[in-house]
């Protein structure tokens, strides 16, 4: 079965390590953002890794507990103090396409993340293009300390396409 | 009166600032300089901060272990590169920042662990620019970022080895959002950010000591 | 109006490192090493070998080798600023920037001495020495030319051979003070490449020592290093000019 397209109006979680959140210049514990770094790819990766926020039923909230739990249960290292950056997936490659990137947001499930989400088509390094997503439309985040002990997540069961 | 070039001998490397006591630059060619540093540090005692260690460190040493070197390492480049030009509360500051940065309990393994070179880069930036002092991030290749950030607009420099700085400006201007980028060195920053406004307010003693 | 020139204490002083060194005539075992650097542990946290290096020059051929061997160790705080080198003849206190002062600096010496006392066996002192390496940043927009005599009074007197500007210079004298059995060796030279960018950097690295008639008693020890303390400033201030201590406010 062809991966599933992922519609516009859905959202996309990318894992950000603390060094690449963005930081208030008189508190260096204090996140205020993300940095553009968060989305350039590794060397040997050809696709940018994020969870399909959606994929989770629930209240937002509960569905951000739901992306964020599969990547903790994933081969992904989730460090503390790490963040995560949301972002709409029609605004992301709208901006992607103002840059001539022609990016494709794939729901590709993964033994150890069934809501694992590539991004292909992505370039390896664009920091203009990264910043500015960074900025904008992937922007909003979400730290792992933020996260209540205990809290419940939502049943992982894909919650696409709806019944 | 005794005149001095201030423009050093082009030698195509990088700036090393290895024991304090300096080369004798030569009008010849770099081995021949680098002959007579060697032959010429006979002359002079080394300092304490300069005596270099009895072995190099080994590869593939736990991760904690070169986070910890590479902070010492960074916190004795701000001492014999920046002198008397911090003053101690900025001082305290980065250190805090560098801490944070370089916490083992934080670092994503996967990433490359932060250069002298780079770290060289941003300190001899951060004071060249004399501004506020930015905030810190890393990028998975090795290198420190500096960021500046004012509500919506945001400055971003990645701080490569031998002054080369990336940069990337998102701000507003009007009412509509504008963003530019490019790649050039510490010391025209200044200059190519000219064209636009708000790294003043950032940098504002920059712009007097930029070449023209 | 010119800038006002300041006085000493000058708020933002050039040193980037003050040394006092303790030579003892004989050495000390590794055992007695290795127990001084342990006592320091907490102090001084991050501790590491030294390796000394062994320039060999064919004067024929030109060609140069080095040798390494392991001569002590380097201990340091956490910040990096303070450090102490212990060596099987002596031992070193060392402050880098920022300078917090002659006191400071004066205490890790005089604690270091007292722990080497304490755990080595051979003390009698063969040399004392304060040293200051001094970095003088001179701001300049564009490459033009520096007149060195402008803030050094301690600098190259090169003959009028060519109208061109020095490249680099580099300069040492040894000479006794006024102050007797005390003699100071004085060196400067230019940094090249510059560590900061738009200055160039001079460096005047004063080191005053004395090798006889050294005091025994502690007290007597260091009284005669508080009165080089005043010495050493006088050479220092004797080796600037005005123009140099603007930059230090």
């Amino acid at each position: 079965m062809p991966p599933t397209k992922l519609p516009s109006d859905h959202h996309i979680v990318r894992n950000v390590a603390w060094g690449k959140l963005r930081k208030d210049e008189n508190d260096p514990e204090k996140v205020i953002g993300v940095l553009g770094e968060a989305f350039k790819l590794r060397p040997g990766e050809d696709t940018l890794s994020t969870t399909w926020l959606e994929y989770f039923v629930g209240t937002r909230r509960e569905q951000i507990f739901g992306a964020i739990r599969a990547m903790r249960a994933s081969k992904l290292e989730i460090k503390t103090k790490s963040g995560f950056a949301i972002g709409n997936v029609g605004n992301v490659a709208d901006v992607a396409a103002a840059h001539n990137y022609s990016i494709r947001v794939l729901h590709e499930p993964e033994d150890d993340n069934k809501a694992h989400v590539a991004v292909r088509r992505w370039p390896a390094d664009d920091m203009a293009l990264f910043e500015l997503l960074a900025a904008e439309v992937w922007s909003e985040f979400v730290l792992d300390s933020e996260q209540d002990e205990g809290a419940q997540a939502a049943p992982d069961q894909s919650a696409w396409p709806p019944s | 009166m005794t005149k001095l070039s201030t423009a050093a001998p082009n030698r195509g490397k990088s700036y090393d600032p290895g024991p304090f006591l300096g080369a004798l630059p030569l009008p010849s060619t770099a081995e021949s300089a680098d002959r007579w540093r060697t032959t010429t540090r006979t002359l002079f005692n080394p300092t304490p901060s300069s005596y270099p260690q009895h072995a190099p460190r080994p590869p593939g040493r736990p991760l904690n272990e070169r986070l910890f070197d590479a902070l010492a390492a960074f916190k004795l480049r701000t001492a014999t590169l920046a002198a008397a030009h911090f003053n101690p509360e900025e001082r305290v500051r980065l250190f805090k920042q560098l801490d944070s940065l370089l916490d083992a309990d934080s670092w994503d393994s996967a990433d490359v662990v932060t250069t002298e070179a780079s770290f060289t880069t941003l300190l001899r930036m951060v004071l060249f620019l004399k501004g506020r002092q930015p905030a810190l991030g890393i990028t998975g290749s090795g290198n420190f970022i500096a960021t500046w950030t004012e509500g919506g607009d945001r400055l971003t420099i990645e701080c490569k080895p031998e002054d080369r700085v990336r940069w990337v400006l998102v701000q507003n201007l009007d009412g509509q959002r504008e963003s530019a980028a490019g790649e050039t060195t510490a010391r025209r920053l200044p200059i190519v950010l000219r064209p636009y406004d708000p790294p003043k307010r950032w940098f504002p003693n920059a712009a007097n000591q930029a070449p023209v | 109006m010119s800038n006002p020139v300041p006085k000493p204490p000058y708020p933002k002083a050039p040193i980037t490192e003050g040394v006092i060194h303790l030579s003892v005539l004989d050495t000390a075992t590794p055992e007695e090493i290795q127990k001084l650097v342990k006592r320091f542990a907490k102090e001084y946290p991050q501790q590491e070998m030294l390796a000394a290096i062994n320039f060999n020059i064919n004067t024929t051929g030109g060609a140069a080798t080095v040798e390494q061997h392991l001569q002590g160790y380097r201990i340091k705080s956490t910040d990096q600023a303070d450090i102490m080198l212990v060596f099987h003849d002596g031992v070193a206190a060392a402050r880098l920037a920022p300078y917090p002062g002659w006191e400071h600096l004066r205490e890790r010496a005089r604690k270091a001495w007292s722990e080497w006392r304490k755990n080595v066996r051979h003390n009698a002192l063969k040399r004392i020495g304060i040293r200051y390496i001094n970095r003088i940043d001179v701001p300049i927009k564009d490459a033009e030319i520096l007149d060195i005599d402008a803030y050094l009074r301690f600098g190259p007197h090169v003959p009028d051979f060519s109208k061109q500007p020095l490249n680099g210079f580099l300069v040492q004298a040894t000479k006794p003070t006024d102050l007797e059995h005390w003699s100071a060796t004085i060196t400067s030279t230019i940094m090249s490449p510059p560590p900061l960018i738009n200055f160039v950097s001079l460096v005047l690295d004063i080191d005053v020592f004395r090798t006889e008639r050294i005091p025994g008693r502690d007290a007597d020890l260091w009284d005669c290093v508080e009165t080089v303390r005043e010495l050493k400033n006088a050479i220092f201030e004797s080796c600037i000019t005005d123009e140099a201590r603007k930059l230090f406010a």
